[in-house]
């Protein structure tokens, strides 16, 4: 482990591989702000990946990866567009607080709970290497499966106050779900007659339309800026803010180690990826922090804090099935797996042994990207904050070109342009009528993983997955917490009574 | 307020360069149209005129023999003047990272080595309808000869079965080969902690659970299990990497992803314990050298030679139909109607591409070496053929074996 450490080191720190980070930071940057941006770099990167060296193209491909998920929380927070499939949670509370004008200290928890979480994501990878594959053995489909419906079952605590909503959201998710190829048969459901559909409902269509349209046209109608108040300190820029946000981020560290831990475990399970990591991150906040329950969704700050956190040490875990076992974590892995073969390296026990100078230079680039890009982000915030006081008449057409080109360029399909607007008008009536709209998204993306495990559990465990002790252990951990989160709120409800009855006595 | 205009029409601006960038990017070189290579016709040779005689005798001078014409030479063809500088496109029909795309891009890779040097390959990413997005925009292709890409195996085999595919002749469209023909050799084992042998399997009074894709994929352990034997298919994993990882962590009892190229890479600890028992062979049986490395000594039977099973003929000739028709997998091809010329020279650079050492490396690093086997255009032909001879019931049951019955073609 010791030599090829060193051999990771001097490998990574040549100019090869500095170059390479030093042309990709901006273009990470530029990307992770142009939402859904992503993939188009990841194909530039695989079209010259044979070409280079390996340990300029994939040490590339993993920072390019962690730079662009570091910053795509910035459209989640100022403008309430989940930046990727990664971001959703955070505009529960990030969008709430840039409206309040408070976008620098949302950015400044943001981005040292980013950073905290992507060093712990890595420093997790570092850990369990020695063990990672006889990890990955112990979980089966029974467990992945009970992940996925964790992750949807989130959709109940989220939507306190409107649960049934919540909950007829989720199944709608389920049942468009639904629509192309089964993940079992094959047989196509549901499509209508129409090919677009035999793949299914694409992702990044329905999140931008969802979410993107109604803040939009809201913001349109209303003829105001996103930030409503304190303009005045968005304006002036100065880093108050940004420290306020970091100090806050500090205050709680632990919910952010929480998080992280949350996030790459869950990263490590094959197929689930971060939509499930940041919900159950964010779920678990609203569950054991004093007060959440009443404060979440309203500009807390501790409802950006925890996704972010998860979000980014995510990036650690999903390499694990993806290096080890050949299976991607998440979508971004599907394009390093392919990388991997490009350039000649065999995923699987050879990244343990004789490519395992590799595997250390890959983690510590999940390290070196969250330490070089952050601070950037973060000396940049004030001034990004202040897209929150752009008139709407300037604002509106930049972001909505942007989308558009977002939606287009992943399929090149005028079908994804059809999707994103049937998507945005039932968003803009979902948000008239108080419908919640991250049910259905988290619904639709574990849906086929839900499904897809649900079937495989019963095909080959049968009644006997329920008697697992993996099974077992993670439904022990889960009810624990849920009733850890349930004294915690009484116990803050309590308080809060007392101090109320000593209030009205004096 | 002016800083914000200046920054919009930065932004708009850059926004637009970019949309210009993503939907421009044709070769700026026009693309001539193909020229007919007509093999020019030879002149015809002169007669003889008659010499008269120097008698003034009008009877004729015998006539001078003609020369037979001589066979001009076909012009060779230029490949650096029709591919130079020019941009060919790899349709492939799935999302970058996929099985396909990863194939598509290590046959580009590898072409550039074989074609004129300032020929660029770039990777076109169209998916959608279970890739028959792509399948549509390579046969929609100008006939330029500037357009490849593998198709799917669903969309051949339906084609080759049914032939419902609009525009989709197999006889027309030109095929250039693919690179996981005729399997090299396979091998089917039970994990050791479920049985030892076949006798220990029949004994063991449940079937053995195998993991699949979906319906089609395994063909002989489908007929096997129609057919009284002892098995389970479980489909929905992922691929080869997920059916293995539920192998190892003892979810499925039997697998055919046990050869060299699978087991041997992902997991050699298999081997090493003494986990795997070869059980029967599909098409072709792995080498002997392997089958000693999983402690196997002996002929590995096929799977039609086991013992309990009891096989109708009419189905058995379905399967070995189906057999045939699951090779046609991962088929790059040419649109209809490209010159003979450009065909030709593409097949002979496609032949090297295929045999070439550095991609049959690259293939074993994706794991593909057991699947390895280099398939004509002939061959492929020849399946069709004899899949359309077969009388219609035998077809019927071809196509319910194979699983694209399921699919809704527009």
């Amino acid at each position: 482990m010791w030599e090829a450490s060193v051999s990771a080191a001097q490998q990574l720190f040549s100019p090869g591989p500095l170059i390479a980070f030093a042309i990709i930071t901006p273009i990470a940057l530029f990307n992770g702000v142009m939402i859904a941006g992503g993939v188009p770099v990841f194909i530039l990167l695989l079209s010259f990946a044979s070409q280079l060296d390996p340990f300029i193209a994939l040490p590339a491909a993993v920072f390019y990866a962690a730079a662009n998920d570091a910053t795509e929380p910035i459209p989640s927070i100022l403008i309430g567009v989940p930046g990727s499939r990664g971001s959703q949670a955070t505009i529960i509370d990030g969008y709430p607080m840039a409206r309040q004008g408070r976008a620098g200290e949302a950015l400044g928890a943001v981005y040292l709970s980013s950073l905290i979480g992507g060093l712990v994501g890595a420093a997790c990878l570092m850990a369990v290497l020695p063990v990672a594959r006889e990890i990955l053995k112990v979980f089966g489909s029974a467990e992945f499966f009970l992940l996925g419906l964790l992750g949807i079952a989130t959709v109940a605590l989220l939507s306190t106050g409107a649960m049934v909503k919540g909950l007829l959201t989720a199944a709608f998710g389920l049942a468009i779900a639904l629509i192309g190829f089964s993940p079992i048969s094959g047989e196509v459901r549901a499509d209508l007659g129409i090919g677009y559909l035999w793949e299914g409902l694409p992702l990044v269509p329905m999140l931008l339309g969802l979410f993107a349209i109604p803040e939009l046209a809201n913001l349109v109608v209303s003829n105001t800026s996103i930030a409503t108040d304190r303009l005045d300190e968005v304006l002036a820029g100065s880093s108050g803010d940004v420290k306020k946000g970091m100090r806050a981020a500090l205050r709680h560290k632990w919910l952010i180690v929480r998080s992280s831990l949350i996030g790459a475990f869950v990263g490590m399970m094959p197929g689930l990826g971060a939509v499930p990591a940041h919900w159950i991150a964010y779920a678990q906040a609203r569950q054991t922090e004093k007060g959440a329950s009443e404060t979440f969704g309203t500009g807390d700050i501790r409802g950006v804090i925890a996704p972010e956190a998860s979000n980014n040490s995510v990036d650690g875990g999903v390499l694990v099935p993806t290096l080890f076992f050949s299976i991607p974590g998440s979508p971004q892995m599907a394009l390093i797996l392919a990388m991997l073969i490009l350039v000649g390296i065999q995923p699987g026990p050879p990244m343990l042994d004789q490519h395992l100078d590799l595997t250390i230079a890959l983690v510590w680039t999940i390290a070196l990207a969250n330490i070089i890009v952050v601070p950037i982000v973060l000396r940049f915030a004030p001034l990004i904050a202040r897209v929150t006081i752009i008139p709407p008449n300037v604002l509106f057409p930049l972001v909505m070109a942007i989308i558009v080109i977002g939606v287009f360029q992943t399929s090149q399909s005028l079908g994804d342009l059809a999707l994103f607007a049937i998507a945005g008008i039932l968003g803009l009536f979902m948000k008239a009528y108080g419908w919640p709209r991250p049910p259905i998204v988290i619904a639709i993306v574990l849906a086929e993983v839900v499904e897809k495990y649900l079937w495989l559990s019963v095909n080959t465990y049968g009644w006997t997955m329920f008697q697992r002790p993996q099974f077992i252990a993670i439904l022990v951990v889960v009810l624990i917490a849920a009733m850890i989160g349930m004294r915690v709120q009484r116990n803050a409800a309590k308080i809060q009574a007392s101090q109320a009855d000593s209030g009205s006595e004096d | 307020m002016r800083v914000y205009r200046f920054i919009s029409i930065a932004m708009i601006s850059m926004v637009l360069l970019a949309f210009g960038i993503a939907c421009g990017g044709e070769d700026p070189t026009p693309t001539p149209k193909p020229a007919p290579t007509a093999t020019p016709v030879p002149a015809a040779a002169p007669t003889a005129t008659p010499v008269p005689s120097s008698s003034g005798s009008s009877s004729a001078a015998p006539t001078a023999t003609p020369v037979p014409p001589t066979a001009t030479p076909e012009p060779k063809f230029d490949a650096e003047a029709y591919f130079g500088n020019k941009t060919i496109r790899v349709i492939t029909g799935t999302s970058p990272g996929g099985g396909y795309d990863v194939f598509s891009r290590l046959v580009s890779a590898t072409a550039e080595k074989y074609f004129p040097e300032s020929t660029r390959f770039v990777v076109q990413n169209l998916p959608g309808g279970g890739q028959y997005r792509g399948l549509r925009a390579l046969l929609d292709a100008d006939p330029d000869g500037l357009t490849t890409g593998p198709v799917h195996s669903r969309w051949f085999q339906r084609q080759a079965i049914v032939g419902d595919i609009t525009d989709f002749d197999l006889e027309k469209i030109y095929i250039l080969g693919s690179p996981t023909f005729s399997p090299r050799g396979d091998v089917f084992c039970v994990d050791k902690k479920v049985a030892s042998s076949w006798e220990e399997v029949l004994a063991l009074g449940r079937p053995l659970l195998m993991g699949a894709a979906g319906p089609g994929n395994e063909p002989a352990v489908e007929f096997m299990a129609k057919n009284g034997g002892p098995f389970k298919l479980v489909y929905g994993y992922g691929g080869t990497s997920e059916i293995m990882a539920a192998f190892d962590r003892g979810e499925l009892d039997f697998t055919n992803r046990c050869g060299p190229s699978t087991a041997g890479r992902l997991f050699p600890e298999w081997a090493e314990e003494g986990r795997l028992v070869p059980l029967f062979y599909e098409k072709k049986p792995v080498s002997s050298d392997y089958l000693a490395t999983l402690g196997y000594t002996g002929k590995l039977p096929s799977f039609l030679d086991l013992p309990g099973l009891t096989v109708d003929p009419k189905q058995l000739e379905a399967l070995q139909a189906n057999l045939l028709v699951t090779d046609l997998s991962r088929v790059f091809i040419l649109p209809e109607g490209v010159p003979a010329d450009v065909r030709k020279y593409w097949q002979d650079q496609f032949d090297k591409i295929m045999v070439d050492e550095g991609f049959i490396e690259s293939l074993g690093i994706a794991g593909y070496t057991d699947d390895y086997g280099y398939g004509k255009s002939g061959e492929m032909l020849d399946i069709v053929r004899r899949v359309r001879d077969l009388d219609p019931s035998t077809r019927e049951l071809v196509l319910e074996m194979s699983g694209v019955g399921k699919l809704v073609v527009n």
